[in-house]
């Protein structure tokens, strides 16, 4: 499935494959080790330094591969940016260059043997192994894992899309090869582009080098997290000068466009934005943060807010956090703040048409789910949440988990 | 629009208008048809500010002072917050703060010029309390410790530490928990007073703008204002590393490097000045890129993964080179690296390798046009120097293999240092 978006805004062009497979922890390893893997060299470059050359002089601005999670799906992507057509300084048709270089490294690894080459896969195991364990070193993002782990227990939704180290370890070329005929022969796959190029060349460019056998392209819908009913509070140690303070929230299903964009007002009131009750109150007023925001987990009814804290204040910072809560589901908050919200969210949503990765992010999301609005849709349904829909959402807002990443030694 | 000077590049397309008021201040204005308009306030006062002279006295400030003032500076007289005016307009604001310089901005799809308004206002003017500045100590030394548990910036700042004796860059530009704790509402009004003077003030906008009517609104809040940027006094640095080695430990999952070489730091930032970085970065680029014969043997040997990088860093007086990555092969690469230098000053690469790599860079500084952030940020940055971002692309079609070679010659590569952070308990 091809979408692409015309667009003269920009000196640069991005063309991404993305394939979709479910999200499980058997499976998730396999799909990150080979986005290691494709990127590095094709049949007809089988060098890492042959391959890199030949991007370098197609002015490339690199061939990514990368895993990336939404709801229950893994996505599995393979992406080249490049310079437009018309910047190059002789002339050449450099999208078809890149499609051509982009559909070998999916059509045609470098294989010994009918395999990845075994010193390759070691190779690329220890590279993941060491960029999963690095997570750590992001302390609110490894907090944030943490959370998602421990509140969606036994979901796929808690998998990590990176991997899991002791399965990294276990895979080796004949088990990867499995994951790749699977995204190769069965694997939904979408195509997007944004940039300059006319739609016909693009076609062009995909009939002649990323010509996919026919498949399913269907998706599962995404899966309801259990509502828990009660608060889970877990305290873990880690060497640092800060604690990480994260919370979970069970929110609605934001499985239409509507509900989404109640969910967006909700956000951007309660914790998404520098006016937010959360940023005005508990990192302004309280002094008690440097950052203090809330995350509504992307197709999921799973909220998180996240603050980093002075060790010894993370119960009080919970108790301000609540109370921010409570103040949004007795409706404190003025009309001007509704008002404001709103056009802070149209905005991001009218500008999403100045960033080439925004564009192509978007044009994905409308081939991947059905209920998914234009631009222009999503910004009169922004327009048209009302007040008693912020208050009766928040309403629905129940804690689940108190989790804290703690600088100091705990006795839990 | 007689009072602006238009400059045009015709292989990138691109064209901004220029022009400054009588007092110094300077302002820059890049047509772009986008959905969003983008605005920023530069100040060239930045975390390396800590000593300067004015009318013949000398000031010292507590590491991190320009960051705090950022902090403050959206704060109105009356306590309130910008952030909530900008909200009201539609505005998205930030602020960040270098070694050189402090910028604020905002983008916006409407309400412009009520924004620009909010930006100018909170920028011409301080508003400093005492509970007001005792408060914002405490949000800042959670954004430090903040710094202090992200390993890869603790093991960069300390790679500083070896490698500079005096120079400003041994200390974060947030500073420490103790040098904030002198920070004083006295202290604040001084600095703003001394360094937010017209000469070191720009901006810059990005959009579908009448330039006239940006420079009516910057005459409003500057316009009757006079002063020029005090100088900033460097402390004598010598050109040896000050520490060979820089250990720590950490309880981490992987043991993280940051190899530095020190090199001449350029005293003035000029075109010609820029134009030795450009070929320096080029001439890194050759022989530790992901194209190069360094980076490709040793990622196949797994000696190096992903997560090495090579750079160059020039700032105003200092400049070093970096390598950094993790895992424990530290001092093997530390030895490849410096003989591939010594190597490839006998070995020179070949013409069309130095082509090549012209062309990548080529591609990544055309990206700059791509965004509206980084174009006002860019554009705003580069208006306090005597040349711009144009000069630059151009510069990377005529820099010249020679050039780039007598980067690499220049390369010392016994003032090498190293830092580390090793897996462990720390000391």
């Amino acid at each position: 499935m091809l979408a692409a978006c015309k667009t003269d805004k920009f000196k640069s062009a991005v063309l991404t494959v993305s394939f979709a497979v479910p999200l499980e922890k058997e499976t998730a390893s396999g799909y990150s080790l080979l986005t290691n893997l494709l990127p590095l060299s094709t049949g007809s470059y089988p060098t890492m330094q042959a391959f890199s050359v030949i991007l370098d002089e197609l002015y490339a601005l690199g061939l990514d591969a990368f895993v990336q999670r939404r709801g229950e799906l893994l996505l599995v992507k393979l992406e080249i940016g490049t310079i437009a057509d018309s910047y190059a300084f002789d002339g050449e048709r450099v999208l078809y260059r890149a499609t051509e270089l982009l559909g070998d490294a999916i059509f045609n690894p470098h294989f010994e043997n009918g395999e990845f080459p075994q010193a390759k896969v070691e190779n690329e195991k220890l590279c993941l192994i060491e960029e999963i364990a690095s997570l750590a070193e992001n302390k609110p993002a490894y907090a944030m894992l943490r959370a998602r782990q421990i509140m969606c227990k036994n979901e796929p939704f808690a998998v990590d899309a990176a991997g899991d180290i002791e399965l990294v370890g276990r895979l080796d070329g004949k088990e990867l090869l499995k994951y790749y005929r699977e995204i190769i022969e069965n694997a939904p796959v979408f195509i997007t582009y944004a940039g300059e190029a006319d739609f016909e060349y693009v076609e062009e460019c995909v009939n002649a080098h990323l010509n996919f056998a026919p498949r399913k392209n269907s998706l599962p819908d995404s899966v309801m997290h259990e509502k828990s009913g009660e608060i889970l509070r877990l305290r873990e140690y880690m060497e640092m000068e800060q604690s990480v303070l994260i919370l979970g929230f069970n929110s609605i299903m934001p499985d239409s466009a509507k509900k989404r964009a109640v969910l967006t007002v909700f956000d951007e009131i309660f914790g998404g934005s520098p006016a937010s009750k959360l940023f005005m109150n508990v990192r302004e007023k309280e002094g008690l943060c440097y950052y203090c925001s809330s995350y509504p987990a992307g197709r999921k009814n799973i909220i998180f807010v996240s603050c980093g804290l002075e060790p010894g204040n993370e119960d009080y910072a919970i108790k301000a956090i609540y109370r921010e809560l409570n103040a949004m589901k007795n409706g404190e908050f003025d009309d001007s703040d509704l008002a404001n919200a709103k056009n802070s969210i149209q905005r991001s949503l009218l500008s999403t048409e100045n960033s080439l990765n925004s564009i192509n992010g978007y044009i994905l999301g409308q081939l991947l789910s059905e209920d998914s609005a234009t631009i222009e849709e999503s910004v009169k349904l922004v327009s048209s949440v009302t007040r008693a829909e912020v208050i009766a959402l928040a309403r629905e807002i129940t804690p689940e988990l108190e989790y804290i990443l703690s600088a100091e030694v705990c006795d839990e | 629009m007689n009072s602006f000077i238009l400059k045009e590049n015709q292989t990138i397309k691109e064209k901004y208008f220029h022009t400054q008021l009588e007092n110094g201040f300077r302002i820059t204005v890049v047509p772009k048809k986008l959905s969003a308009s983008y605005a920023m306030v530069c100040c060239g006062f930045g975390g390396a500010d800590l000593e300067y002279e004015k009318n013949g006295e000398r000031f010292t400030l507590p590491a991190g002072t320009a960051h705090f003032l950022e902090h403050k500076m959206f704060e109105s007289e009356d306590g309130s917050d910008a952030f909530l005016e900008f909200d009201t307009y539609g505005g998205n604001a930030n602020a960040y703060t270098s070694f050189e310089s402090t910028c604020y901005y905002f983008s916006c799809t409407e309400n412009f010029f009520e924004n620009l308004n909010v930006l100018l206002k909170s920028v011409s003017s301080a508003h400093f309390t005492d509970a007001s500045v005792e408060k914002e100590k405490s949000i800042i030394a959670r954004e430090i410790t903040m710094y202090e548990d992200i390993p890869t910036s603790r093991v960069a700042r300390n790679l500083c530490k070896a490698l500079y004796h005096s120079h400003p860059i041994v200390n974060a530009v947030s500073g420490s928990i103790e040098s904030i704790s002198e920070i004083t509402k006295e202290i604040l009004f001084r600095a703003y007073n001394d360094f937010y003077t017209p000469q070191n003030l720009s901006l810059c906008v990005v959009g579908d703008i009448d330039p006239e009517q940006i420079k009516l609104y910057a005459e409003k809040y500057f316009g009757n204002r006079a002063g020029s940027r005090p100088k900033t006094i460097y402390p004598a640095e010598p050109s040896t590393v000050k520490e060979k080695n820089i250990t720590i430990n950490a309880s981490l999952p992987n043991e993280l490097y940051c190899i530095g070489i020190k090199c001449k730091p350029e005293i003035e930032q000029t075109l010609e000045s820029h134009r030795r970085a450009t070929a320096m970065r080029l001439a890194i680029s050759l022989l530790f890129g992901r194209a190069s014969d360094f980076y490709c043997r040793n990622y196949e040997s797994g000696i190096i993964t992903e997560r090495f990088y090579a750079g160059y860093t020039s700032s105003r007086q200092s400049a070093y080179i970096i390598i950094s990555g993790s895992g424990s092969e530290y001092e093997r690469i530390m030895n490849a690296a410096i003989a591939e230098i010594e190597h490839r000053k006998h070995s020179f690469f070949t013409e069309e390798q130095v082509l090549r790599e012209k062309k990548a860079a080529y591609s990544v500084s055309l990206t700059l046009y791509d965004s509206g952030e980084d174009i006002v940020s860019a554009m705003a940055e580069a208006a306090q120097l005597d040349y711009d971002e144009f000069d630059c692309i151009e510069m990377l079609r005529d820099i010249t293999a020679d050039e780039i070679k007598q980067a690499l010659n220049s390369i010392d590569t016994e003032k090498n240092a190293i830092s580390i952070i090793k897996k462990g308990k720390d000391l």
